[in-house]
């Protein structure tokens, strides 16, 4: 191929990309110009028909404006409290505040529209003076029904809403929407206080119904903690030493029953002595030697009395004596131990009543002397010997006695050195149990706490919450009677009467357009007509009819515009009065009315104008409420 | 605006307001001039050349009556005198042989200015000295000629079909020399049509046609009686006058269905009025000040020489 073939492809290429292109860009610039056509011949159609837009448009809008005034108003009144919930309350276990709260928050626009809710409200409101009473002045049941059913309906015209949920803070707002703005703030008003007075009986039972719960808990808790104690005091009796706590305490009572041992073994040695001197001196006695041996000196321990009174009281005191020892060494008992201590008071008291009989005795005449050593058998008196051998027998026999008492004791002793003993072998064995048991009771005594604990808490709770210092119920903004219609909203009719007016004028333009079969252009008669186009001749002007379009322009064009703009504006501003400022709109309306009120005064005799002066009738004219102004001239026109 | 109006007013009256030296003649002067003489007539067809027509530039004198609305007297240096020119240029191109023309001029309605028109383009072709050029007002019903002309409406041709009068006695001079004027005149209570049907209706206007290279019938419109379909038959051609923004288009096209189911000529339409696919104001507005001052140049230039 040669430089010329292929220099003329790529021309050709170029060229061809250059004609996509140049299509391309015609086709937008085409699309572009479409549209241009399309605003333009609109906006054509329209100033060539502005007439036929801007009389439909001001006729429906001024038609819609005055219409507006008629449609049914809508007030708004609406009341903003703030719920600050308790956080102790709040913070209750098991979600018994939140709950509450929550149940708050959930049946609030329930609880304040109940018929027993509003019944009261509409009566406070005064809007069931209609209905039939009894004789004493009381609502029929009927009439109940219907105040009830009057109340539902006011309570439908409020809506409860919230502005925010916080966790410990609800801030709602009720409001009225409906068609009598008197009637709005005492409800919501009345409304909100029913909802405190709901909310805080309702805060009041749940308090209480929850107190009463957590008692009933921390009883059966208690009853669990001291079964438990007992078990475990129980099971600490009955293995000594188990307390880790007190590990040293089985050794300790082990010792002390091995010195026990101790003592009684020489306690029995010692009695064992005595016994035999006075079978040595009974073996003298009865072997007739006049010399009398010598007696050791007995004590008076081991010959408390002589006479069985003494004997058996000297007997209780060593009984309650081992009781005590018993005590002490299988139970741990020490000096201070109530049990103890009045032991050793019974102890006291028999001792007292043996040293009593000791003194008895003597005046008795029993020998009272000790048997000592200035004693001689060998003088001959027989008779002499004779106390010393009683009082010797008798004494053979206490330390008979005590000798049994001491062979008693060695053997419980013993007893429980054995038991100790084996406690001892088994000792790691019940501490894991005592361990669990403790740990047991442990867990209980927490709980039982805790939920006695919980149960003081509600119960001062409610105390606060009886003087109504728990919740706190804040009112952000009060309910204020409002003359201004919330609906319909003034921009509202605005906007939508100026779309009903563009849309008629539009339609107007549309069907004039479409319905016109005048020749507008030289290319539709052309097109049309099928003969030759000789000449398009302007329109000739003369001055007169420069004077008439001049006029027509500058005079009756912008009247006539002047006059519907006017009368659009007019209805306009009436109706944006009525929805802005009633009170001043129905002053408006009025005041035709307050021209010929005053011509008619004018005309009256002077006389007449004392009771209706121009004064008193200005006056005269307020507002009461919406939709109930008084007649102007209802107590000035003389009639 | 007080002063644009004033402004306005002011420029009229001026425009309105010969200078000394061009009057020449005063109001009145159509009654001491000789028809007779002035109907110099031409002996024969194509006589005058249409490519050395002598356009006359005398100064025209201002007529007191005569209707405002005819510019093509009034002011030349109009634009709407222009388009006059132009048609007339365009009715010559359109009869290259020169010959004699008796032109119907109608509309679909009335008052579509069918009357301004026929005079307007009367005057317009008055100004090519030899055009003798005649006005003929067809329409017995509302004659209108009359009133712009400001000449009298009897006798006219009613009468001259009646046979109330000659036919001298019915041409009427006019400011222009080489333009006459034919009224209505007086029917006496008979109907258009039976006029139109009598005999002498034809003589008219092959009268006419022999005596006057352009002939201009203004007549009633076609949609509202037949007049047009009598006349239109002793005319070369009809003109049909539509104008814009008033006529409407089934009206139109039934008057153009009349005319060819009666095998009447359509010379073509002549249009009258805003054609408001134009972007009138700025457009109008410049085109006619430059156009107007085109003109003074052009008529200053011409007086200087």
């Amino acid at each position: 191929m040669s430089d010329y073939q292929n220099q003329q492809q790529s021309t050709m290429a170029t060229q061809a990309d250059g004609e996509r292109g140049s299509r391309a860009s015609s086709a937008d610039q085409a699309h572009v110009s479409d549209l241009r056509e399309t605003v333009m011949e609109a906006l054509r159609i329209l100033s060539l028909r502005r007439w036929v837009f801007l009389v439909p448009f001001c006729l429906a809008t001024t038609t819609a404006f005055v219409a507006s005034q008629f449609l049914p108003r809508t007030y708004t009144t609406s009341t903003l409290f703030e719920r600050i919930d308790d956080p102790v309350l709040r913070e209750l276990p098991d979600g018994q505040g939140a709950g509450a709260f929550e149940y708050f928050r959930r049946t609030l626009p329930r609880d304040i529209k109940t018929p027993e809710a509003m019944g009261p409200i509409v009566t406070m409101l005064g809007l069931d003076n209609d209905l039939a009473r009894d004789a004493d002045g009381n609502l029929t049941p009927e009439s109940i029904q219907v105040r009830n059913d009057r109340g539902i309906a006011l309570a439908s015209l409020v809506s409860v809403e919230w502005w925010e949920r916080a966790k410990h803070t609800d801030t709602v707002e009720l409001k009225y929407r409906g068609p009598d703005p008197a009637v709005g703030a005492p409800l919501v008003e009345e409304m909100r206080k029913n909802y405190v007075r709901l909310a805080r009986a309702k805060l009041r039972e749940t308090l209480t119904v929850t107190k009463e719960f957590f008692e009933g808990i921390a009883a059966e808790h208690r009853e669990r903690v001291n079964q438990l104690d007992r078990e475990l005091t129980q099971f600490k009796l009955d293995n000594p030493g188990v307390d880790p706590t007190d590990p040293d305490n089985i050794t300790y009572q082990r010792t002390l029953l091995r010195a026990r041992l101790d003592d009684l073994g020489r306690e029995r040695a010692s009695i064992e002595s005595e016994a035999e001197v006075r079978r040595n001196f009974l073996a003298v006695a009865e072997s007739g030697d006049a010399v009398i041996p010598n007696l050791p000196l007995i004590g008076e321990t081991l010959i408390p009395s002589i006479s069985p009174a003494a004997r058996r009281l000297d007997k209780q005191i060593r009984t309650i004596e081992q009781q005590i020892n018993e005590l002490q060494v299988t139970r741990g008992m020490t000096e201070r131990h109530p049990e103890i201590v009045e032991l050793r008071k019974m102890q006291s008291r028999y001792a007292e009543q043996l040293a009593q009989q000791h003194q008895a005795d003597q005046l008795a005449g029993l020998a009272n002397r000790p048997v000592n050593a200035d004693f001689q058998l060998g003088q001959g008196h027989t008779t002499e010997w004779d106390p010393a051998r009683l009082r010797t027998q008798m004494e053979l026999v206490a330390l008979g006695d005590r000798l049994a008492d001491n062979e008693r004791a060695v053997l419980t002793t013993e007893k429980s050195l054995a038991r100790f003993n084996e406690m001892h072998a088994n000792i790691f064995l019940n501490r894991r149990s005592f361990m669990a048991r403790a740990e047991e009771l442990k867990d209980a005594q927490v709980e039982y706490q805790n939920h006695k604990g919980q149960a003081q808490e509600l119960a001062r709770r409610l105390n606060v919450e009886e003087m109504e210092k728990g919740v706190q119920f804040a009112s952000i903004r009060a309910a204020e009677v409002s003359v201004v219609p919330s609906s319909p909203a003034s921009k509202t009719i605005l906007i939508m009467t100026l779309l009903v007016g563009a849309a008629t004028g539009t339609v107007c333009v549309v069907l004039s357009e479409l319905f016109d079969r005048r020749f507008r252009t030289v290319e539709q008669v052309t097109r049309s007509l099928g003969v030759a186009l000789l000449e398009c001749i302007d329109e000739i002007v003369t001055a007169a009819e420069r004077r008439r379009r001049f006029l027509r322009r500058m005079v009756f064009a912008p009247a006539a515009g002047a006059a519907l703009f006017g009368m659009t504006v007019v209805s306009g501003s009436l109706a944006y009065l009525s929805l802005e400022s009633p009170e001043l709109y129905l002053r408006v309306k009025q005041f035709p009315q307050t021209i010929l009120g005053f011509l008619h005064v004018t005309e009256l005799k002077p006389d007449e104008l004392d009771a209706g002066s121009p004064a008193l009738i200005t006056d005269n004219l307020r507002v009461k409420s919406i939709g109930d102004i008084e007649e102007p001239f209802a107590d000035s026109v003389v009639q | 605006m007080g002063r644009i109006a004033e402004a306005l007013k002011r420029a009229e009256q001026e425009r309105r307001t010969p200078s000394p030296g061009r009057l020449s003649r005063s109001a009145g002067l159509a009654d001491s001039i000789n028809v007779s003489a002035m109907l110099n007539l031409p002996t024969g067809v194509g006589q005058a050349d249409a490519s050395c027509l002598e356009v006359s530039d005398e100064v025209l004198p201002i007529v007191e009556g005569m209707s405002g609305s005819l510019v093509t007297y009034y002011d030349r240096a109009c634009p709407v005198s222009e388009q006059f020119r132009t048609l007339r240029t365009r009715l010559i191109s359109l009869n290259p042989r020169n010959e004699h023309r008796v032109l119907a001029i109608t509309s679909t309605v009335p008052k579509e200015g069918k009357s301004v028109s026929t005079v307007n383009l009367a005057f317009s072709m008055a100004e090519i000295r030899h055009l003798k050029t005649v006005v003929v007002d067809g329409d017995f019903r509302r004659s209108s000629l009359a009133k712009l002309l400001n000449l009298r409406n009897t006798p006219g041709l009613a009468d001259l079909l009646r046979g109330e009068a000659t036919y001298e006695e019915v041409l009427q001079p006019t400011p222009l020399p080489n333009l006459f004027f034919i009224a209505a005149g007086n029917t006496d209570k008979r109907s258009a049509a039976e006029l139109l049907s009598n005999r002498k209706t034809a003589d008219v206007f092959r009268r006419l046609h022999a005596q006057f290279h352009y002939s201009l019938v203004d007549t009633p419109p076609v949609t509202t009686v037949t007049d047009v379909s009598i006349i239109g038959h002793m005319c070369s051609a009809v003109i049909l006058v539509v104008r814009l923004n008033k006529a409407l288009e089934p009206m139109a096209r039934r008057a153009v269905r009349l005319l060819q189911v009666n095998n009447i000529p359509i010379l073509g339409a002549l249009l009258v009025g805003d054609d408001r696919s134009i972007q009138r104001y700025g457009y109008q507005y410049s085109y006619d000040r430059n156009y107007r001052d085109y003109l003074r140049q052009d008529s200053n230039d011409d007086t200087a020489e």
